[in-house]
């Protein structure tokens, strides 16, 4: 072979040479790419379905029914707040109340606010707000025991701090006083100290205080 | 004399035509020095004449006298056989070695002897003498596939008819051809003499028409082709025998111009065959006649006669295997299988396949290049398609999955936000009492005697607790039992009540009876945390 085929072959061989590397460049390496990227992907997802099958025993099993569940409790627990919490409704209900357990509302008088209760450890900034009252009531001892029984079960987020029972009127000697043991019908007077709680997010908390007021 | 056959499926096929064009020999050095020029019309007329086409792959066998053909036969191994064979050839090639094509190949093996010798066939010619017959083949417009010397294919072919002679004693092949005569010594299945003589039968064909023309003066009827043709038709002539030649041409005529040449012959068989064979196996020895020149009628006899030895005619005279080609021919001799491969090249043409060699190998390469990217591409997509399938399998599971994942993890974490929302709630609420079942508990447990006058209750941080104020009617009789004691007894065992702690104790008198004023303090049993239970109530439900 003369230098000039030599040179001929040499240049055809280049040019083939280089051509293929193209096409394997151009055409041929981003397809590989994307089917090692899908084939990777694949495998990912393999895993991910493997995870899945691993956990399907620890995991919840119907987590829909689970937040249904949750919401629902969630939204009574939010009602009971609503009921304790909002002032408005409060005088109402404490007079519903009253008016079941079949004594009578002195007065309620406003104490203010207690400071929020918050869990240190809680990371949702979610606090509980109360409201203190002192509510006066007169009425039988059997009712006025009702009465506290109401403001624990029917009144939302309510707490009974403290009470005080005395007979009314005050010359009256005794306030329970029944051998047989039945409920005792005598009058007395109580001053009930409550707190009345609802739930409140961050930088809510203070507009409980200035919402509440006095109530002859 | 230039014979063109047109062979059917390559050299390997079968002659189906034969054009021959008469030459003179004495025109053959002229057309050397002019680079067979003077040859070109009478190939392409040959090649006209059998309908071959350009571009059509050409096996030349040429005579030429410079060329060198001789069967080596060194002692030892094949490959240093080999080796020996290669220096004796350039040893013998009478001019410069350098540049010259050669080949070497192996005839045959001995079958007998301690050290069975290799019988080696080596070539050599001039390069220019094969740039000269390429050109030639070139300008005819055919394809230059093998240049073969015809001296090679007598070699081969008198060693070969020898060797395959199923004879253990002494045996003589003698191959007479056109224009060489090749003898071959054989004895106790080894080979023994290999020898080329430069004379052929064309020397008898040259007698007779000698005395043809001496006879019939300058015939234009005389001719080579034809004294070749009636001296193959009717052999030699006896002594008042006719020769169908010429009007009155006999034996008279012609063999004094045999007698010479045949006993040339015969006595190059003889020192050959003396120089080759015991002197006990001349008068035994057995001679195969082939070449061209066996089917002259008579001439196997008259060489039987004059050697005083059995002549017989080699079978591949005697049966022709091709009626296009005369048999044992130059022509018959390479269109069979069996030949030597001792093609000759010239450096051109051997450049030439270099460079075809290595375009073939480019394209080849091209194309597997291409078949390769494709097939890459193609696996490649194949395999894409199946990971795109397999991931398609995969979505609907994945997407459910992950939804339920995501849902699991929201689940989560609302419980847990509810969980601390109940909680508050609990911190909030905590300590707990039933204040109704307490104070229905203080009523009850109330024994007679027993009037209570105050009560203060508070929930705080040390738990529910209440204190009662109130007073015992002090019993008239001494010995009568206290009823304070029975109300204290009755409630420490109150399930609602943890401990029941009594104060200070006062006694006084209070219209006009004696009591007993006294203070307790009444532990709760604080009640659990119920913001769980308070959000479990059914909806609807009081709340």
């Amino acid at each position: 072979m003369n230098a000039v085929n030599a040179r001929r072959v040499l240049a055809q061989t280049i040019i083939i040479a280089a051509a293929a590397v193209g096409a394997w460049q151009v055409g041929l390496r981003p397809h590989a790419a994307r089917v090692a990227r899908a084939q990777a992907t694949l495998d990912a997802e393999r895993a991910e379905v493997a995870g899945y099958e691993s956990q399907r025993e620890t995991q919840v099993t119907n987590p829909y029914g689970l937040i249904t569940d949750i919401e629902t409790r969630a939204q009574r627990l939010d009602d009971l707040s609503r009921r304790s919490g909002r002032t408005a409704n409060l005088y109402d209900m404490l007079g519903g109340l009253a008016a079941r357990a079949g004594v009578d509302v002195e007065r309620i008088d406003p104490k203010g606010s207690q400071n929020p209760i918050k869990d240190k450890q809680a990371k949702t900034g979610q606090s509980v707000a109360g409201t203190v009252y002192a509510i006066e009531i007169n009425g039988p001892y059997d009712r006025v025991a009702s009465f506290l029984g109401l403001l624990q079960h029917d009144a939302g987020l309510t707490k009974v701090v403290s009470f005080r029972m005395t007979p009314t009127p005050p010359a009256t000697p005794a306030i329970a006083a029944d051998a047989a043991g039945q409920a005792s019908s005598a009058l007395v007077s109580a001053t009930i100290e409550t707190v009345h709680y609802r739930l409140v997010a961050d930088g809510e908390a203070g507009k409980t205080a200035s919402a509440a007021g006095a109530h002859p | 004399m230039l014979e063109v056959a047109a062979v059917s499926g390559g050299m390997a096929g079968s002659p189906v035509a034969v054009e021959a064009v008469p030459l003179d020999p004495a025109d053959w050095d002229r057309g050397w020095e002019q680079g067979l020029v003077p040859l070109d019309a009478a190939l392409q007329e040959a090649l006209v004449r059998l309908g071959i086409g350009p571009r059509a792959r050409a096996t030349l066998v040429y005579h030429d006298p410079d060329v060198l053909a001789e069967v080596f036969s060194p002692p030892g191994a094949l490959a240093d056989a080999r080796k020996a064979a290669q220096l004796a050839l350039a040893e013998a090639f009478p001019g410069k070695v350098q540049g010259c094509p050669s080949a070497l190949t192996l005839l045959a093996k001995d079958r007998t002897g301690e050290n069975p010798r290799h019988h080696l066939l080596g070539v050599m010619d001039r390069n220019e003498r094969l740039e000269c017959l390429c050109d030639w083949l070139r300008r005819a417009g055919c394809t230059v596939k093998e240049l073969i010397p015809a001296k090679a294919l007598l070699l081969a072919h008198a060693v070969n008819t020898a060797t395959d002679a199923d004879s253990d004693g002494p045996a003589a092949t003698l191959l007479f051809a056109d224009h060489a005569t090749v003898i071959v010594g054989v004895s106790d299945g080894a080979v023994r003499v290999t020898r080329m003589i430069a004379f052929g039968h064309d020397l008898l064909t040259d007698a007779v028409l000698r005395a043809a023309r001496g006879l019939a003066g300058d015939d234009a009827t005389l001719t080579r082709d034809r004294a070749a043709a009636e001296l193959f038709r009717v052999g030699l002539p006896g002594r008042d025998d006719e020769f169908p030649l010429a009007d009155g041409l006999t034996g008279t005529q012609i063999l004094p111009l045999t007698q010479p040449v045949l006993q040339r012959l015969a006595v190059e068989i003889k020192q050959t065959l003396r120089f080759a064979l015991e002197e006990s196996d001349l008068s035994r020895v057995r001679i195969v006649l082939t070449g061209t020149g066996a089917a002259i009628p008579g001439l196997s006899t008259i060489i039987s006669e004059s050697l005083d030895a059995q002549v017989d005619i080699a079978d591949a005279v005697q049966h022709c295997r091709n009626e296009v080609l005369r048999p044992t021919s130059e022509l018959d001799l390479v269109a069979r299988r069996r030949r030597p491969a001792v093609s000759l090249l010239p450096a051109s043409e051997v450049r030439h396949r270099d460079y075809r060699r290595a375009v073939a190998g480019v394209r080849i390469g091209a194309v597997l290049a291409i078949l390769s990217l494709a097939g890459m591409y193609l696996a490649a997509s194949n395999t894409e398609q199946r990971i795109n399938a397999q991931s398609a399998s995969l979505a609907s599971f994945l997407a459910r999955a992950r939804d339920h994942a995501t849902q699991a993890q929201q689940a989560a974490a609302i419980e847990e936000n509810f969980r601390h929302q109940l909680h508050l709630v609990d911190q909030a609420l905590a300590p707990r009492a039933d204040w109704q079942a307490v104070l229905g508990e203080l009523s009850r447990q109330a024994t007679a005697g027993v009037k209570l006058t105050e009560l203060s209750a508070a929930a705080s941080g040390a738990g529910p607790t209440v204190i009662v104020k109130g007073f015992a009617e002090l019993p008239a009789n001494p010995a009568a039992a206290d009823p304070l004691g029975g109300y204290i007894e009755h409630l420490s065992g109150s399930p609602l009540f943890a401990a029941v702690d009594m104060g200070p104790t006062r006694t006084n008198d209070m219209e006009g009876r004696t009591v007993k004023l006294f203070t307790l303090t009444l532990k709760l049993h604080a009640l659990p945390d119920h913001a769980e239970a308070l959000t479990d109530a059914q909806p609807g439900g009081p709340l």
